[in-house]
C-alpha cells in the first residue's frame, strides 16, 4: 500500500495525536462534483477539476475513496470498501486515509 | 466597405473595412485562411476608421483602437475572433517545430521567448507550427496557427533579418511579423515528441541555460492546462487529450538566455526519436 498523505496541519497547527473528533458531516454521504474528471495518468491517479483548472493527483487510497464516492455510501461503508482492496494495513490506517482522502477532497472542493 | 473573409478550421469569420488599409493588414497576416469567395452575410467584425481612431464592432461590443500599433490590434481582434467558438480541437499557448521525430511543443505564458525562438527555427529553415498558438487534435496532432510570428524588432535585427525584409514592420509598436512561409515554411499536422514549458531569464550563469529538466506526467497535465488558451474548449474529451500527451510523450522545463541555442536545443528534440 503506497504511502498515505501526511495529515494537513489545522489553523493552530499539527493535529494533536490520538482520535480526532469527527464532524458530522463524517456520517453524510459524500458525493464526488459530477464535473470533475477522474483518469489514471501513468502510475498515478488524477482528478481535473474545471473549475478552477487544477489536476490533483492522488495516491492508490485517495483514488479508491474518490471511486466510491457515489452519494450512496456512508464513510463507514467507503472504509469498508477501500479495506476490501488491501492486504494488511489496519481497519485504523485505512480509516485515517480514507478521513484523510475526504478531509481533502471537501478542502479543495471536490464534493458535490 | 472592403470585406474580407477567414477561413479556418472550417469557421469562417467576415470583416468589413471603412476608411483604413485593415483589409490590407489582414490579408497580410491571414495570408492561408483568406477567402476567395466571401460571403454576403453580416460581417463579424466591422472597424471604421477616421481622423480620431478606429472603432471597431464586434461580438456585441464596440472598442475604440488606441492610435498607433493598428496591425498590433487588428490581429488581436481577428485572433480571438478566429478562437472563439472553435469547439473539438484544443487551443494551447505555444510555438512548435517539426523534425524527424516529431512536433515539439515549445508552451509559455508572454514573455517567456516563444515567439524569439520560433524566429530562430525560421532563420534556421525550419518547418514551424507557430510562435503563440497551436491547435491540438483528439488524434494528439498539431495542428500549426498559420500567422506570421510578432517579434520585438531588436530580436529580429539581432538574427540579422533586416527589418525591410520582414512581412509587416510597425514602428510604433518596435515590433515586426515573420512569415514563415519565406524560410523554412508551415509544418503540417504533426504528432508531438516532446512538450517544453520555456522559460527566458535574464542574465545568469552559462552552465544553467539550456538544460532540459524532465517533468513528471501529472506536473506536465498541469502544464499543458495551465496554457490553455481561454477560448479553448475544455470538455473531458480534450481533456482526456491533455492527459493521453503528458502521459506518453517526455515533458521538460528550459531555461534559456538565448533564444538560438534554446532554439538548436528543441530541435534536437524534434530529431531524435526518443
Amino acid at each position: 500500500m503506497p504511502a498515505s498523505p501526511p495529515p494537513e496541519p489545522g489553523p493552530d497547527g499539527p493535529e494533536p495525536a490520538g482520535p480526532t473528533p469527527r464532524p458530522a458531516e463524517w456520517s453524510a454521504r459524500p458525493r464526488g462534483r459530477d464535473d470533475v474528471i477522474f483518469r489514471q495518468l501513468s502510475d498515478d491517479w488524477v482528478l481535473f477539476d474545471p473549475s478552477t483548472n487544477q489536476i490533483h493527483v492522488l495516491n492508490l487510497a485517495a483514488a479508491l475513496v474518490w471511486t466510491a464516492c457515489d452519494g450512496t455510501q456512508a464513510v463507514e461503508d467507503i472504509v469498508e470498501e477501500v479495506a476490501g482492496s488491501y492486504d494488511g494495513p489496519s481497519a485504523r490506517e485505512i480509516r485515517d486515509d480514507v478521513e484523510d482522502a475526504l478531509r481533502r477532497f471537501r478542502a479543495e472542493g471536490l464534493l458535490a | 466597405m472592403h470585406r474580407v473573409d477567414l477561413v479556418i478550421q472550417g469557421r469562417s469569420l467576415g470583416f468589413a473595412f471603412e476608411g483604413s488599409d485593415g483589409q490590407a493588414i489582414l490579408e497580410r497576416l491571414f495570408r492561408p485562411y483568406v477567402s476567395r469567395r466571401p460571403t454576403d452575410r453580416e460581417p463579424d467584425v466591422t472597424v471604421r476608421s477616421g481622423a480620431a481612431g478606429h472603432v471597431v464592432e464586434w461580438h456585441g461590443t464596440v472598442e475604440h483602437l488606441t492610435p498607433g500599433d493598428f496591425a498590433s490590434q487588428l490581429e488581436h481582434i481577428a485572433t480571438q475572433s478566429i478562437l472563439q467558438g472553435m469547439i473539438g480541437v484544443l487551443q494551447v499557448h505555444g510555438a512548435g517545430v517539426v523534425g524527424a521525430a516529431g512536433a515539439v511543443l515549445a508552451l509559455g505564458d508572454s514573455g517567456s521567448g516563444k515567439s524569439s525562438v520560433a524566429a530562430a527555427w525560421c532563420v534556421s529553415g525550419r518547418r514551424i507550427l507557430g510562435d503563440d498558438v497551436l491547435f491540438l487534435d483528439s488524434l494528439r496532432m498539431v495542428h500549426p496557427f498559420m500567422k506570421p510570428l510578432k517579434v520585438d524588432a531588436d530580436r529580429v535585427r539581432a538574427l540579422g533579418i533586416p527589418l525591410g525584409d520582414t512581412v509587416l514592420w510597425e514602428a510604433e509598436a518596435e515590433e515586426a511579423w515573420l512569415d514563415p512561409a519565406e524560410y523554412g515554411g508551415w509544418g503540417s499536422p504533426t504528432p508531438p515528441t516532446a512538450v517544453v514549458l520555456l522559460d527566458r531569464r535574464g542574465a545568469g550563469p552559462a552552465e544553467s541555460d539550456c538544460r532540459l529538466l524532465a517533468m513528471s506526467a501529472p506536473e506536465a497535465a498541469q502544464t499543458l492546462v495551465r496554457q490553455l488558451m481561454a477560448s479553448s474548449d475544455r470538455r473531458a474529451d480534450c481533456i482526456d487529450t491533455i492527459l493521453a500527451v503528458a502521459g506518453e510523450v517526455p515533458c521538460y522545463r528550459l531555461g534559456f538566455h538565448d533564444s538560438r541555442r534554446a532554439a538548436a536545443v528543441l530541435e534536437r528534440l524534434a530529431d531524435e526519436p526518443g
